[in-house]
């Protein structure tokens, strides 16, 4: 793969201002007017506050009349009203803002992920940097907030109070860099400690995870309790939290000194201040309502900076990292399709195909020819990791072989257009799905297009052939009943939840379908009449069915044995028997004591 | 009201039985940098005071005296600062020390049946989730609002030195203030629960969109699209629902500035009264004015989020009341008392035992009345939900509430104790750990006392002896995926790996529930013949269900469930010749293996 450039800070900024400004351009314009207002309200404010304590220490010497003071005030009270209602405003926009950019954010990695190939799930990186876009499309619309904050409420704010200061002394705007040079040094000393923290302790964070886990979770529960190793994982729990607390305690500590010299500094900055009014008021360069209304500013200045750095800047270095990576989880590669239209499966070959797993060396299947003609039932068996499964993904498209060809009704499966690769393939998968979904949505998931019949008569045919009775189990609301432990509704029990992946399957149009150990939680007499009405159903089209239990072999034209990634023997039942050892091997220890 | 506020004071509790002196020393910085705004607004009215002399004297001196008052006071507010960063950082890790195996310790000591309660199960986690960090939120947002009670307090004090009826009616104005405040975080609260199910469904389709386990059926049946128009509805009601929430907050927020800053005008008319009548002087009137203005923004802001938080507090407060009111079994975390081998294995015996599952209505096991004898193997089998998995349930003690009685050696299996029972049955479920540990302590787990040589036997016995030499670090080895060197094995091998620390213990008695359901047909062949072969050569008395009846086969006596009771009883051979009940189940199972060459049946 191509190694992609780091992109720097400024070239991240300027690709998602654009992003998050599309999502509504009129709320983006609106808020940021509104924080611009708000960063000219708080300085007008101060500079009336001038105005008006100048008033009221003229009340006491008798120079302002008492009722130009009431004027003063006045308008000092509605500043302050209107201040409060632009920053409530543009805080309220944000919000909505926020949660909408989320959302398109979100909907766009939806919809990149829903691109990608089914083998690229199979690459625990490409899991790991799926994982780490969702947590930065979280964070763009932060990023681009802060930013914009930093160039519509704080610059302005500073430059206009600069302004003011000038106005009233030439010397003051040196207030200004006192500030925020202590918090901005503070905050590029300290951003680099905690992210070597977190790398510090990532592991042990997993390990104090899992000793809890042995101790509480339902998976570890039982088994520990009548191990009787309560003592010894809390004592390795223990430990372990431990250890994590004195990194970060060493963190906290280092991080505490330089944010202790940078309040020294802070306090330097404050007085300086302080000594510069106080000369500048006895040498009669600024007046006492100056001098107070500056000195309420200072604080409010100091607090501004205190927020920027400490607060949202630290939030932000924490965030960059994912935030790059949502973007570049874009440039990642996507499934491709060719044009040539063909919804026939009834005929599919391989030749010489080999399939090897993102991040594993050995091939999971290695030189596999096999042909599947219209109307034949192929069972595929051998023991656990022989490849089976692997194949039958092969054989529906699903992933790509590495070497070999694949052919699907004559054409060459890189070719085949993206609607027609997987049109008319159904297939029970061996670890289905239980979707927290209605019971009809669960049957029409393998087709949402499909009609479903006056009241749902199709879906529910679906259901009976696969033998899930509706009135057996307690479906309140019939189809439509929610079926879910998480969310309120109905729960179904495996032997249920098979057979519901198995309408699923029967509701799709098809012409091969795939059964892959369908009835591993079923029992016996289920299983039986399973493979019986299968037969039935599937009439003149083509099937595979993979299974250990090698008892359903007998229904099929021909067995392919695997083993190890290869087909070591294909024929009938009976031809296999006699001549291939192996086989005869299975077929006893499958059937070893049930004779 | 009062009981609510009762609820909170929990935090401080639990503070303080963590650590008395950090807790206390956290008070103390808290209420004194809470007085120094006060003391600050004074100090500042000083020098705002003194100026007008100092302007027309020149005598810098005084003006510099009162500077360094107000230098004193930001000094203290900053070394209150650095110690209470200091303290507060103690005082977590006291937390942390105390709670987190305290909490865990209780839920490992839980009574079995709130583990597997789905409702419990949530509360244990939300609740486990981050016990200290909760406890430290829930304290510091007390004392949050007791800070802004007692800066407001002391404003007052200043205004009411001036004079004590301008206070009195300040006071009264603050009144409706707080009501408005406290309502619209309780209505902040009840929004954000209201979101709750819209949030985890768009966060369940998510997981449908993206996840690695739907990644199959996502492609083949291409359901993206419509999961990702479910998805935007969920998100759609949610963003809706959070702007009505926003905007509720938003309107009480900021009606409370209002009434804030029409208290500021009223106030600050009151003061230039007091100032123009000369019962109060223009410093403390400017400074009040300062520091009141610093207050309505941390009132319309802060004082509604904080009440909310206090509500959510409150919340967690009941939540981990009632973690605190599940039953406890006694002594269930005590190590196997290894005493109790020496007593052999004579009878265990059930009698008229019927069992309800809590939450559940149908008896699963009814009038269940069975004896076993040592030295043999039983299989329990029977289709799935006869009852056949909570006979081992019952044995083991994670449930206890059942009638009729259980007798292991003439007496009432409940008066052994726990860490007895423990040493005396060896249990092995469907669902194993895969525990992270290495290889030697998995085993060892079982029985400390395992020597290195009696661990490669184990292994040598179970057939993974050579999957262990071919680890990087042998039996040394990490398994699992925690550390950067560990090795993570397949389902089947680790299935004998639990099945090597079953046999590696001193137990009398061998019990294994469906050990074989995650594997395929020839690794579970294997495991039961291990099983057998294990069993018969060391003449221990071995348990097992399973609904493979290929597996029962090879037991010495099986016993056959239905409906919570025991149908049938014997060898394979004599219930094929019964030709009841097991007998036409082992024939379904059977056929598809008979010698019709060819066609099925």
């Amino acid at each position: 793969m191509k190694t992609q450039r780091r992109d720097s800070f400024v070239r991240l900024v300027l690709k998602a201002i654009p992003q998050v400004f599309r999502v509504s351009p009129k709320h983006f314009i609106l808020e940021y007017a509104f924080t611009f207002l708000d960063a000219l309200l708080l300085v007008l404010t101060i500079v009336w506050l001038q105005r008006f304590f100048d008033g009221i220490a003229g009340i006491s010497s008798g120079s302002v009349p008492f009722s130009s003071v009431m004027m003063l005030f006045s308008v000092f009270a509605l500043l302050k009203i209107l201040n409060e209602a632009v920053d409530g405003i543009a805080n309220f926009y944000g919000e909505f803002y926020s949660n909408r950019s989320k959302q398109q954010m979100t909907d766009r990695l939806n919809r990149k992920v829903s691109k990608l190939s089914a083998v690229a799930f199979e690459d625990p990186e490409v899991l790991d940097q799926i994982n780490q876009a969702y947590r930065g499309a979280y964070d763009v619309r932060d990023l681009v907030h802060v930013i914009m904050d930093i160039l519509f409420l704080y610059i302005p704010y500073f430059a206009f109070m600069g302004i003011y200061l000038y106005r009233v002394q030439p010397l003051l705007p040196l207030i200004l860099p006192l500030t925020f040079i202590p918090v901005l040094g503070s905050h590029l000393l300290r951003s680099g400690y905690y992210t070597r923290l977190d790398d510090q302790t990532v592991t042990l964070r997993r390990k104090e995870d899992h000793y809890k886990e042995c101790l509480t979770s339902r998976t570890y529960f039982k088994e520990t309790r009548v191990l009787g190793a309560s003592r010894y994982f809390l004592s390795l729990y223990t430990r372990t939290f431990k250890r994590i607390q004195k990194l970060r305690y060493k963190t906290e500590i280092n991080s505490l000194r330089v944010e202790t010299t940078s309040n020294v500094f802070s306090l330097a900055g404050y007085t300086g201040i302080l000594i510069l009014l106080v000369l500048l008021l006895v040498k009669g360069r600024i007046t006492i309502g100056a001098f107070a209304a500056i000195l309420a500013a200072t604080f409010e200045m100091f607090g501004l900076m205190e927020e920027v750095f400490e607060g949202r800047l630290g939030e932000l270095s924490r965030s960059v990292g994912q935030i790059r990576k949502y973007f570049r989880f874009f440039h990642l590669p996507e499934q491709t399709f060719g044009t040539i239209h063909t919804s026939n499966k009834s005929d599919i070959e391989l030749s010489h195909v080999s399939f090897t797993y993102p991040g594993t060396s050995k091939p999971a299947v290695s030189d596999v020819s096999l042909h599947l003609r219209r109307g034949e039932t192929i069972a595929i068996v051998g023991e656990n990791g022989s490849g089976k499964t692997t194949l039958s993904k092969l054989l529906l498209g699903l992933y790509a072989p590495d070497r070999g060809r694949v052919l699907i009704g004559g054409v060459p499966l890189p070719e085949i257009s993206k609607n027609e690769l997987y049109k008319n393939s159904s297939c029970v998968f061996q670890d289905f799905q239980r979707y927290q979904l209605t019971l009809r949505d669960n049957v029409r998931i393998s087709d949402f297009s499909a009609q479903q019949g006056q009241d749902g008569r199709i879906v529910l045919d679906a259901l009976e052939v696969a033998g899930f009775h509706i009135n057996q189990v307690q479906m309140v609301n019939s189809l439509d009943t929610l079926i879910s432990k998480e969310f309120v509704g109905t729960e179904l029990s495996r032997g249920e939840w098979q057979r519901l992946s198995i309408a699923r399957a029967y509701f799709r149009d098809y012409q091969l379908i795939v059964l892959d150990e369908p009835t591993a939680a079923i029992d016996p007499f289920e299983e039986d009449r399973i493979y019986k009405d299968f037969m039935k159903l599937k009439k003149d089209r083509s099937a595979i069915i993979i299974t250990h239990r090698l008892g359903a072999v007998k229904m099929a034209d021909s067995v392919c044995v695997m083993r190890e990634g290869e087909i070591a023997g294909q024929g009938t039942h009976n031809a296999l028997l006699a001549k291939m050892p192996y086989y005869e091997h299975l077929w006893n220890a499958s059937g070893k004591y049930m004779q | 009201m009062f009981i609510r506020i009762f609820k909170n004071v929990r935090y401080i509790v639990l503070a303080f039985r963590c650590n008395r002196i950090l807790t206390a020393g956290i008070i103390l910085l808290r209420v004194s940098s809470a007085i120094l705004p006060p003391l600050q607004t004074l100090a500042i009215a000083g020098l705002l005071d003194a100026l007008p002399s100092v302007i027309a004297t020149k005598n810098v001196t005084d003006a510099f005296m009162r500077l360094a008052v107000i230098f004193a006071v930001f000094l203290a507010n900053y070394l209150i600062q650095v110690i209470s960063r200091l303290v507060i950082l103690r005082f977590n890790m006291s937390l942390e020390n105390k709670l987190k195996p305290e909490l865990v310790g209780k839920i490992n000591r839980l009574a079995y049946k709130h583990i597997e309660f789905n409702e419990t199960y949530d509360l244990l986690e939300r609740v486990g989730e981050d016990l200290p960090a909760a406890v430290q939120n829930g304290f510091m947002n007390l004392l949050d609002i007791a800070e802004i009670i007692i800066s407001i307090t002391g404003l007052f004090v200043i205004i009411g030195s001036s004079s004590i009826l301008s206070a009195l009616a300040c006071l009264l104005l603050v009144v409706p203030v707080v009501i408005i405040a406290r309502k619209s975080g309780t209505e902040a609260y009840e929004v954000s629960a209201q979101i709750i199910p819209f949030a985890r469904k768009a966060k369940y389709y998510k997981y449908m969109l993206s996840s690695r386990e739907t990644a199959l059926e996502r492609t083949l049946f291409g359901f993206s699209t419509k999961i990702g128009k479910y998805w935007n509805t969920e998100t759609d009601q949610k963003i809706k629902l959070d702007y009505k929430a926003d905007k509720k907050i938003f309107i009480r927020s900021k009606s409370i500035s209002i009434v804030f800053v029409l208290l500021l005008i009223v106030m600050t008319l009151l003061l230039l009264l007091l100032v123009k009548s000369g019962s109060m002087t223009t410093g403390i009137c400017i400074s009040l004015i300062i520091s009141l203005s610093v207050l309505i923004h941390t009132f319309s802001w802060q004082l509604s989020r904080m009440l909310s938080q206090y509500t959510k507090n409150e919340l967690f407060v009941e939540d981990l009341a009632r973690v605190e009111c599940l039953t406890e079994v006694p002594e269930s975390d005590l190590n196997p008392d290894v005493r109790i081998n020496d007593m052999p294995f004579k009878s265990l015996v059930f009698d008229h035992v019927s069992f309800i599952y809590p939450q559940s209505e149908r008896e699963v096991l009814h009038d269940f009345s069975l004896q076993i004898y040592p030295g043999k193997q039983y299989a329990f089998v029977g289709r799935n939900g006869c009852g056949k998995s909570t006979v081992v349930k019952l044995l083991t003690g994670l449930y206890q509430e059942y009638s009729g009685s259980i007798i292991l050696n003439g007496r009432d299996i409940n008066l052994y104790s726990s860490a007895e029972r423990k040493a005396y049955f060896a249990v092995l479920y469907q669902e194993y750990a895969k525990y992270q540990l290495t290889l030697k302590e998995q085993l060892r787990l079982g029985n400390p006392d395992l020597t290195d040589i009696q661990i490669d036997g184990l292994l040598e016995q179970m057939g993974i002896a050579e999957k262990a030499r071919s680890l990087p670090r042998g039996t040394d080895t990490p398994l699992g995926k925690l550390e950067t060197d560990s090795v993570d094995l397949s389902g089947g091998q680790w299935q004998l790996v639990a099945l090597a620390r079953s046999f590696g213990r001193k137990a009398n008695l061998f019990i294994f529930d469906e050990p074989a359901a995650a594997l395929d047909v020839f690794a579970e062949n294997q495991l039961y013949e291990t099983i057998r072969r294990y069993g018969t050569s060391g003449r221990m008395t071995t348990l097992y269900v399973t609904h493979r009846l290929a597996a029962a086969r090879l037991a010495d006596e099986i016993i056959v469930m239905d409906k919570g009771r025991v149908v049938e009883q014997g060898t394979h051979d004599a219930l094929l010749a019964k030709r009841a009940y097991y007998a036409e189940m082992f024939a379904t199972q059977a056929k598809w293996y008979r010698e019709h060459k060819g066609e099925p049946e």
